[in-house]
């Protein structure tokens, strides 16, 4: 009888916690079709509707309905939304590839300086709306840096584009910039939003899920941070935030890449001493 | 032959003759080949599980491991039709974090036999663990794998 009513206790524990296993389970189930929902909508109003601006403002153009004068204003709004869409688009691109595994290196001399000038450019239009200005430092006399200049233009475009997303109107963004022992440092200061202070004290160690990335807006939570934060970890770099009284100062630094991975696997490493076979 | 190197972190399937070469540490590698197609490809992961809260990328080998399979159908190449050769999971610190690194280098091989068991693969050979990382270099056409032990340094 005694032993009856133990194993009857023991089942009863056992059912509970398969119970409560169940219960978490179906939380996160609702949690995810919450998240798919308000990432289609998301996408939606990421995508779509500038995609919308820019087919009436080019019919209009088309038809004949804008005025000389107003010529300008038009090309811009879709030069400023065609560039909105290509920077999320390459986010979501590499994140499909880090997410396929299937993302590749490429190892290229990239002149720094010329190379941030081109950056800044891409941002000129989102710059002059906000009125805000870019103040540029170069420190020392080495001026190359080998690395992937695709994956490091979406790196800098992005932390960037969020500094001048929170910083106030009429405002200055300096960049420093410098190169010590073939590794490039450069540090972004602006008077934006602040950080989260959990995004701080976790120092981006945690990578957020890409959902949640697309339909979260807060500082450092988006999806362009999770791609900088994949694109360090690929390339082995290393990003820190610091808030000095009005100042967010964000400092990232970024080994140089050897030579591209498939140049160093050469024919002649088949033959090397001491291999075993498989 | 075609020279691929195999970054960590992600996969790669060829049914072209190439040399897949990838360096691992506790990382490890998952190789698999379909002999008839002659289609070889291998993961390179660096823990063992993605446990929900960042995004499910091939760095993890509960989601490697799959993903390679799942590479192989989408070619109709179903698992019953491949073989396994598992590679790394060494432990190469020593110190303080010697437990913790060790800990995952053994967790990523034992999540390799279990999921290969799960999809019914045979492992027809394997080198793991250890204290010394791996330089392996797989030829897709004949599934011949080189290894060279290399210094403590690696992933």
């Amino acid at each position: 009888m005694e032993t009856q009513d133990t194993e009857l206790k023991d089942k009863d524990k056992v059912i509970k916690c398969l119970e409560r296993k169940l219960k978490d389970m179906n939380e996160k189930l609702l949690s995810s079709e919450s998240f798919k929902q308000s990432f289609i909508s998301n996408l939606k109003n990421e995508i779509f509707d500038p995609i919308t601006t820019i087919f009436l403002v080019v019919y209009d153009i088309y038809r004949g309905n804008i005025s000389k004068e107003e010529i300008g204003n038009y090309f811009e709004i879709i030069y400023r939304e065609t560039l909105d869409i290509h920077n999320k688009l390459s986010n979501i691109f590499l994140m499909a590839d880090f997410e396929s595994g299937e993302v590749r290196l490429k190892s290229e001399k990239i002149v720094v300086e010329e190379f941030i000038d081109d950056v800044i450019s891409l941002l000129e239009i989102k710059l002059k709306e906000k009125r805000i200005n870019i103040k540029k430092i170069f420190i020392g006399e080495n001026k190359f840096f080998k690395n992937d200049s695709e994956k490091l233009k979406i790196l800098l475009i992005n932390i960037l584009e969020n500094s001048i997303y929170y910083s106030p109107e009429e405002s200055e963004i300096n960049i420093t910039i410098w190169i010590t022992d073939k590794n490039l440092n450069f540090i972004i200061t602006d008077k934006g939003e602040k950080f989260d202070d959990e995004i701080i004290n976790k120092n981006y160690t945690e990578m957020v899920n890409l959902m949640r990335d697309l339909t979260f807006k807060g500082r450092g939570k988006n999806l362009s941070f999770s791609v900088t934060k994949m694109i360090l970890d690929l390339l082995g770099g290393k990003i820190t935030v610091t808030q000095k009284e009005n100042d967010t100062v964000i400092a990232v630094f970024i080994p140089e890449l050897e030579t591209t991975p498939e140049f160093i696997s050469t024919g002649t490493e088949f033959f090397f001493e001491g291999e075993e076979i498989y | 032959m075609e020279n691929y190197f195999l970054l960590p972190g992600n996969i790669y399937l060829t049914n072209n003759s190439t040399y897949i070469i990838t360096i691992l540490g506790s990382c490890v590698a998952v190789c698999l080949w379909d002999e008839e197609t002659k289609m070889g490809g291998m993961n390179h992961y660096l823990l063992p599980l993605w446990n929900g809260e960042g995004v499910p990328t091939p760095k993890y080998g509960n989601v490697a491991i799959p993903k390679l399979i799942g590479k192989f159908q989408d070619r109709g190449i179903e698992p019953k039709r491949l073989k396994a050769k598992i590679f790394g999971g060494a432990n190469l610190l020593s110190g303080q974090n010697k437990e913790k690194i060790s800990l995952i280098g053994e967790r990523n091989i034992e999540i390799a036999f279990e999921m290969l068991e799960k999809y019914k693969i045979p492992i027809i050979s394997y080198d793991v663990g250890g204290n010394t990382g791996r330089k392996i270099i797989m030829n897709t056409s004949n599934f011949e794998i080189r290894l060279k032990r290399i210094g403590r340094e690696m992933s």
